[in-house]
């Protein structure tokens, strides 16, 4: 019950992130190798601020979100003027530039030790285990999370966001922005992972610097691939797919570090293989990314 | 100082070597190759294995290794980029973020991901210039690295395969309708790129230890070198090479050790901003 719980967390965690990370990759058409950067700083900040003030929960959380979101657009500001390709470069460095800090400032973030003890104010059921209690909390907030998304992409900005995805010109013909109208997909992406980061260091109670790490970009795109960009639905069918698959693989008994090589091998074969025969992902927008040449 | 000009030299060597498999692909296809600081770490451990686990002749599995590096090249190009070349940039991008998370955790499946030592019990050969201190290995690296670069010069200027690669990359249409055979020249760029970054991933193997996640930082630091240049061009990337490892150690006596690898993004994206077409102006490969 206990592990169900947990990987039920995961699972929520990640559709949050996925979903978010499909705005800004499946309906803006950007493909970003940073979306580390919201998550670790929204997961830091809340853990830096319960460690070290007496702020209520609710303040902490939205201060996390806040900071997350709001380093998120001033990535976005200078990444949005280079286009395709280094577009991906820079999230990618601004992310890893983020890791190598949060590594190096020890006096704030104690390096590569990682915080430890994080205070769990979610946690008030003393008789509850504190999975539970936040599978309890999560639950709800993704589901808000994911039909706030699909709301959003729905909606005139929703709208706006895809044109300026498919025809920049043809909307800043329009009289509108389209730099402005992506700003604001990567505001709203980054404070949705920066909720993601924030709900996480409060539950696992430790953090380390590797939050801001490649791998988990790559791992959140896979699922929003795998789900299909441009759907939002499909990135939680990505996230429970690929937090429920490798935990399948644990039960053949390999030595950890070969499992965590092959776990990481089964994304890129993912990756790979469904952008060659069906990159429109399981669920599939056919017309997400195909005017983009 | 001199020590860390030195020191600059040899870095800078190995990541124009890396940088060219970079520009000479964005030169051709305008795509950049997410896994070619994989093919760096793949090359180091093909030596490992044919050198230090099976005992073969070095100078054999020096040159067997580069030309299966080579081989690699070519057929991940076959097997997962070509069949996209048309297709959306972003899905050769994917796919190439993909390849490169197989190549790294495939090798660290096979070897484990804790670092190996390809140099064996180092014979220290110092030789001392001024107050500067160069090793007997590293001498081995600036020679091979300046021998390479200067072939493939005379490979790209003055063969006839180097003609059709430049024609390829100035105009891919027109090299189709004028009957370019693209599909073996895309694979000779791939290929040779492949050799050279196969080689300093070699060439790095004995100057430390080799580790199967050393290909980002590698390929980072190359691909900064060659936007600093000018993408696609040859000699920019050998020009970027030099700046990055200069500069990088050159910082290091100023910035702590631990930012060294932040440098190389902050100096991709300042370049990426406020010089997109490199220190040289220029972005074309016909100028090699």
């Amino acid at each position: 019950m206990e592990y169900a719980g947990h990987l039920f967390f995961l699972i929520c965690i990640y559709a949050m992130l996925a979903s978010s990370l499909d705005l800004v990759v499946g309906y803006a058409g950007l493909l970003s190798l940073g979306h580390a950067a919201p998550f670790g700083m929204g997961a830091y900040a809340t853990a830096l601020l319960l460690l070290r003030t007496d702020l209520p929960f609710w303040t902490v959380t939205v201060l996390g979100i806040l900071v997350a979101a709001g380093v998120h657009f001033l990535i976005a500001i200078p990444s949005l003027k280079l286009k395709g390709d280094f577009f991906t470069l820079a999230t990618l460095g601004f992310a890893e530039t983020l890791r190598i800090f949060t590594q190096n400032l020890t006096p704030l973030t104690r390096g590569p030790m990682g915080l430890p003890g994080i205070p769990q104010p979610l946690a008030i059921l003393p008789a509850v285990s504190p999975t539970l209690q936040f599978d309890a909390v999560a639950c709800p907030v993704t589901v808000c999370v994911v039909v706030g998304l699909r709301i959003a992409v729905r909606s005139r900005f929703g709208k706006m966001l895809q044109a300026a995805r498919d025809d920049a010109e043809w909307l800043s013909s329009l009289g509108k922005n389209p730099e402005r109208i992506q700003r604001a997909a990567v505001f709203i992406a980054g404070s949705v992972a920066g909720l993601a980061g924030a709900l996480y260091a409060q539950y696992t109670t430790f953090i380390e610097p590797s939050v801001f790490g490649l791998t988990e970009s790559i791992l959140v795109l896979c699922m929003v691939i795998l789900g299909g960009p441009g759907t939002v639905w499909g990135s939680i069918f990505g996230a429970g797919f690929l937090i429920l698959l490798p935990e399948s693989l644990r039960w053949i008994g390999l030595p950890a570090p070969l499992l965590g090589a092959l776990r990481q091998m089964l994304y890129g074969i993912l990756l790979v293989v469904f952008m060659l025969f069906r990159p429109r992902g399981v669920w599939g927008n056919p017309w997400a990314w195909r005017s983009m040449r | 100082m001199a020590q860390l000009l030195v020191n600059g030299l040899i870095a800078g060597g190995i990541y124009a070597l890396i940088a060219i498999g970079y520009t000479m692909v964005y030169g051709v296809l305008h795509f950049i190759n997410f896994a070619h600081g994989e093919i760096v770490t793949a090359g180091a451990f093909f030596f490992y294995s044919l050198h230090v686990l099976w005992g073969w002749n070095p100078v054999f599995s020096f040159f067997l290794s580069v030309l299966l590096c080579g081989g690699l090249g070519c057929l991940i190009e076959r097997g997962a980029y070509r069949p996209l070349r048309y297709a959306s940039r972003i899905s050769s991008l994917v796919t190439a973020i993909g390849v490169s998370v197989i190549l790294q955790n495939g090798l660290g499946a096979i070897f484990g991901f804790d670092p190996k030592s390809i140099s064996g019990s180092g014979e220290a050969v110092v030789y001392s210039i001024r107050n500067a201190f160069i090793t007997r290995p590293q001498v081995a690296v600036l020679a091979s690295a300046g021998g390479l670069l200067a072939g493939l010069f005379v490979f790209l200027k003055w063969t006839y395969i180097g003609t059709l690669i430049r024609a390829t990359g100035d105009d891919l249409s027109a090299a189709v309708s004028t009957g370019i055979p693209v599909d073996r020249t895309v694979s000779v760029t791939f290929f040779v790129g492949s050799l050279l970054a196969g080689t300093a991933g070699i060439l790095v193997g004995t100057l430390q230890d080799i580790q199967p996640t050393m290909g980002l930082p590698f390929g980072i630091k190359a691909f900064t070198a060659a936007v600093v240049g000018g993408i696609g061009s040859v000699p920019g990337a050998v020009i970027g090479g030099l700046f990055i490892g200069m500069a990088e150690n050159l910082g290091a006596w100023i910035f702590p050790t631990g930012y060294k690898d932040a440098f190389a993004f902050l100096v991709l994206i300042l370049f990426m901003l406020f010089r997109p077409r490199g220190i040289l102006g220029k972005s074309a490969l016909h100028n090699g």
